[in-house]
């Protein structure tokens, strides 16, 4: 039995309408009644409206609706809550807060459907699939295997497998009943066929980003020695210290934070012993390091120091980071201001924030600047691939890829076929397994067959 | 008092494979029909194979079942089915000589050594303590039997509809079974009652072929039977035609006078084999529907009306036969019916075929929700093979799925249960491009041969082929043809086949065309046939993952208390006896893979 109650946003992050956060294990509903007041009577599974109160500062912060399922009959099987609020990420940020507060505790990606998993809510399909879960039951560091942001994921999923289902039909139709005289345009097939592989691409393509959200922004600190990365680290880390959560498995000769702002995680890595002109072995080597953390980021926080001209040294930084999405921190505005505005456009493109590390001025600004320019990255359709689910896309990818190329050399039905069902189970080792008479059932509601 | 060691109730399709089985195999066997005369009466259309239907036909012959044989013989015209597509999924079917079928087996089984034929209607089983005893006949002789198969068919609390008119048969004017049925009921078997039908018989002589297209045969027939030896010939065409609006407009003003839908007809119907009605109501925006008109036999001028099976009354399906052009004038012999059945909903069976609840007693063919003379023939030969085995106490016969298409079949019923009439397709098949008919003989002969089933000669006719397909493949997937290996040539359709044969040296060339097709299926498929090999020894692992002893399986969270109870009283030791637990579902056993692994972790730390 599983005691702990979890807490997570449940829809995607940013702004909208609404957003949904969801609770579950035994605790869900007295926690969530701590900061969500019910306006009149309360009954299980239906909604119910009433108001955000911060427990904290004894005051009311949003409204919104509030839905109680009682074990079994939930998602995950557990006793469950869901606090539907308006999307603004600031908002559901404080509700998990206040949550945690109480007694929950943020939940592992996929934890919910891991929990129905468990519960027996789910199917899984396959051993494989399963073989996944056992492991990632171990907790030795392999990851859950189900994505956060599932819901979207699935959707499209089931969307290609339909697609795919669909030409499966015709052709099992074609191979089943020869004597009905359906008759299939091979035009028509490659057709369909080339559609779904732009779209399995496209959801490959979501994997990089998808890291993104779930793990967060990697944003990488960028400056000569003494420039005042580790005090701005430091700084950018203290104000949030409520949410900081220390990185696990920091062994290595840099610091990496997590930060969240406006409901998006940005982990920002502090390259300790950057030195654009090393003095030795232990410097060149910390450089090169730097330069493998600067290929991996997401974007890279450039420090300078208002209060001088930029040198060699910026300017040897600058080449690093060239490629990548920049924003410049001009720091020591508490100094006499030296740099020139044209100085720094030599440097590479990107927005300017001034601030004091030391004094801890205009962190704010920097913190929102920081959002616009990192995290508007992520497109709205985007959905959450991890590793398993990426393998299998690409498995999926590599039979219809090779379906077309049979279909244009006018191979056999039989294997086209033999080719889709491939794809098709390694969509379904992601989503779940069909029943199989869903083909029989497609050809006789689609087909009149039959003599 | 008759006594024998295996009795067979039913001569249909499914009864004759198993009679013969039975006696082939050494066993004293008798097979007991309602009516000698109808004995292997093809009791719907008078053809044989199709898709999925040959390849079981090919299962049951290199098993060393008759089916086969007897189409090759009494066939009147062979069609090799889906002859543009793979060799995985080309099928043979033939349209047969009803009569002459009919005669011949009869004369065939009567010549069997161990087989007696006789004449009755069985009404009761005489159980002992949980085990078959025997059968009790109307006339109250009694048979006493080691084993018994039931194979009634149709049958089996038969009722037959015609319009707002309905009776109690199992064909047309032959006597239902009624008392069986009942006893069986009695016995507590859960029941289920399906429906088929079939079309009206029209006199060749009144129909005007000029308005039909015609279906000629192969030029070169391939016969159904590894041993069928000589050249097969076409001895009739069939017709192809089609429905129109004023024949659907008879059918919609009088869908009110249908067996079917003014709701006298409680079974369930196939939906691969609809009624004349069910197609226009399902799929009222087709303009026309296929007839194909198919000669019922040589000595008869009776022509089945295949696509206008109907429950209307006699006067509505004259009417829309009328309309139907070349049909102005035609004569009707018989009108098309429904029939419904009682069956036995399958989930209560062994894998053998053997019932849970009774021991020795054996189902086989619609009694087990099936539909079609091939899945009726080969349940028959299983039951029988496994009846034979059962009372010698010798080890069960069960083909996987990845063996046979019997295999695929049999699992699929036994285990899901049945809520239509079943019939095989090839897309059933996890393994469609292994499961084909031109290997049949290399899956199955051998098992065939064990059993008992398969003469010498016979066998040596296998060997020498299987050697010759075996060196062949190997031999020609070494080749080259224009500098590029064969392997090559296959992707595309359009192969000349010949030319590349042409490779092999002269011990080694196909001399049938079963070999032929083997060749070229083997290099065709080769990357997916190894694939679908890696796949299914996967599955076989998974299925012999054994269960710890003392697991607990009412620690199982997520599967239903009953499931649970179940799991603890049968105790299985492996997947595959779990999976065979009635009621247990995917669901449910991979929480219980989870679980074992789960448990095995535990006791390793």
């Amino acid at each position: 039995m599983i005691e702990n109650t979890i807490v997570a946003p449940s829809t995607p992050l940013g702004k909208g309408a609404i957003s949904m956060v969801r609770l579950s294990g035994r605790d869900s509903l007295k926690i969530a009644l701590k900061f969500f007041k019910p306006k009149g009577k309360f009954i299980p599974r239906k909604a119910a409206y009433g108001k955000l109160y911060d427990f904290e500062d004894n005051k009311f912060f949003d409204d919104g609706i509030m839905i109680y399922y009682k074990a079994p009959s939930s998602y995950s099987g557990e006793d469950m809550v869901e606090i539907t609020c308006h999307g603004n990420p600031i908002i559901v940020w404080r509700i998990i807060e206040l949550a945690l507060k109480s007694g929950a505790r943020q939940a592992k990606p996929g934890e919910f459907s891991y929990r129905a998993f468990l519960n027996g809510k789910m199917d899984l399909p396959g051993a494989e699939a399963i073989e996944d879960l056992v492991e990632a039951q171990s907790y030795d560091g392999v990851k859950l295997s189900f994505s956060q942001l599932e819901g979207g994921l699935s959707k499209r999923i089931w969307k290609l497998r339909k697609e795919l289902l669909e030409l499966i039909i015709v052709l099992e139709t074609e191979i089943e009943f020869p004597d009905d005289g359906i008759g299939i345009e091979r035009k028509d097939v490659l057709i369909s066929l080339r559609k779904v592989k732009e779209e399995i691409k496209e959801l490959i393509s979501f994997f990089g980003s998808g890291k993104q959200i779930l793990e967060g922004i990697k944003l990488v600190l960028v400056g000569k020695p003494n420039v005042g990365k580790s005090s701005l680290f430091n700084a950018l880390l203290e104000e949030e210290r409520a949410i900081v959560t220390e990185f696990p498995g920091t062994t290595r000769d840099f610091l990496r934070e997590r930060i969240i702002y406006r409901g998006v995680p940005f982990i920002i890595i502090d390259t300790a012993g950057m030195n654009p002109n090393p003095t030795d072995m232990i410097e060149r080597e910390g450089m090169k390091r730097a330069e493998i953390l600067i290929n991996e980021a997401d974007g890279i926080l450039f420090l300078l120091d208002l209060s001088c001209q930029i040198d060699e040294g910026d300017q040897k930084l600058a080449k690093l980071t060239v490629n990548k999405k920049t924003l410049f921190v001009l720091n020591k505005s508490d100094l006499p201001e030296v740099l020139r505005e044209s100085e720094i456009k030599k440097l590479g493109e990107g927005k300017r924030v001034k601030i004091s590390a030391k004094k801890k001025e205009n962190l704010e600004s920097l913190r929102k600047e920081m959002w616009k320019t990192f995290s508007k990255e992520i497109p709205q359709e985007m959905v959450y691939i991890n590793s398993r689910q990426k393998a299998n896309l690409e498995k999926s990818l590599v039979s219809i890829e090779r379906a077309i190329s049979l279909a244009e050399s006018e191979t056999p039905e039989e294997i086209i076929s033999e080719e889709l069902r491939t794809a098709i189970s390694a969509l379904e080792e992601i989503i779940g397994k069909v029943k199989t008479d869903e083909v029989l059932k497609g050809i006789f509601s689609k087909f009149c067959i039959g003599k | 008092m008759i006594d024998v060691d295996v009795l067979v109730v039913g001569g249909g399709h499914a009864g004759i494979e198993a009679c013969y089985a039975s006696a082939k195999m050494g066993a004293s066997t008798m097979l007991l029909t309602i009516h000698l005369d109808t004995l292997a009466q093809m009791s719907c259309n008078p053809s044989i194979g199709g898709t999925a239907k040959g390849q079981l036909v090919r299962e049951i012959d290199a098993l060393g079942g008759i089916m086969g044989w007897m189409a090759d013989r009494c066939g009147i015209h062979f069609r090799l089915l889906n002859r543009k597509k793979g060799p995985a999924v080309q099928a043979p079917r033939a349209q047969e000589d009803k009569a002459l079928y009919r005669i011949e087996m009869k004369h065939y089984l009567e010549r069997v050594k161990n087989l007696i034929l006789y004449q009755g209607i069985a009404s009761r089983l005489i159980i002992k303590e949980g085990k078959i005893k025997g059968v009790e006949l109307m006339d109250g002789t009694r048979i006493k039997s080691k084993a018994v198969i039931l194979t009634p068919g149709t049958f089996l609390n038969g009722l037959i509809h015609i319009g707002t008119i309905n009776y109690p048969a199992g064909r047309a004017n032959e006597p239902a079974s009624i008392e069986l049925a009942e006893n069986l009921r009695n016995l507590g078997f859960k029941m289920g009652r399906l429906k088929t039908g079939t079309p009206m018989r029209i006199h060749g002589d009144s129909i005007n072929y000029s308005n039909f297209q015609v279906q000629e045969g192969d030029d070169e027939p391939i016969p159904f039977s590894f041993r069928t030896k000589g050249k097969l010939n076409n001895r009739i065409v069939c017709h192809l035609g089609y429905t129109n609006e004023k024949v659907h407009k008879i059918i919609r003003e009088n869908l009110h006078r249908s067996a079917l839908y003014s709701g006298r007809i409680k079974g369930i119907g196939p939906r691969y084999c609809p009624s004349i009605e069910d197609k226009i109501v399902k799929f009222p925006h087709h303009q026309r529907h296929h007839i194909f008109l198919e000669p019922e036999g040589l000595d008869t001028k009776e022509i089945y009306a295949n696509g206008l099976s109907s429950s209307l009354p006699y006067e509505v399906q004259e009417a829309f036969m009328r309309e139907i052009p070349g049909l102005e004038n035609a004569v009707m012999m018989r009108p098309g019916y429904a029939i419904e059945y009682d069956f036995v909903q399958p989930i209560q069976l062994k894998k053998t075929l053997e019932t849970k609840k009774i021991e020795n007693l054996f189902l086989a063919g619609q009694i087990n929700g099936t539909s079609g003379y091939e899945e009726a023939g080969a349940q028959g030969i299983i039951a029988g093979i496994n009846a034979v085995l059962k009372i010698n106490s010798r080890p069960p016969f069960v083909l996987r799925r990845d063996e046979a298409y019997i295999g695929v079949m049999i699992d699929d019923i036994v285990t899901q249960g049945v809520d239509e009439p079943y019939r095989l397709f090839t897309s059933r098949a996890e393994y469609r491009l292994y499961l084909r008919s031109d290997n049949a003989d290399l899956r199955l002969t051998p098992f065939g041969k064990e059993l008992g089933l398969i003469d010498e000669e016979t066998y040596e006719d296998f060997l020498r082929s299987k050697e010759r397909k075996e060196r062949g493949r190997k031999y020609i997937s070494f080749q080259k043809k224009k500098g590029k290996p064969i392997q090559s040539l296959f992707s595309s359709r359009n192969i000349d086949l010949d030319e590349i044969l042409d490779l092999l040296p002269e011990d080694l060339r196909p001399v049938t065309n079963n070999e032929k097709m083997f060749l070229e299926a083997e290099l065709r498929y080769r990357g997916y046939l190894e694939r679908e090999k890696r796949a299914a020894e996967r599955l076989s692992k998974e299925e012999s993952l054994n269960i710890p002893e003392g697991m607990d399986f009412l620690s199982i969270e997520g599967i239903s208390k009953e499931l649970k109870e179940k799991l603890k009283k049968y105790a299985p030791s492996t997947i595959s006896e779990a999976r065979k637990i009635s009621g247990m579902t995917p669901a449910a056993l991979s929480l219980l893979i989870v679980k074992i692994k789960e448990w095995k972790d535990l006791e390793k730390s």
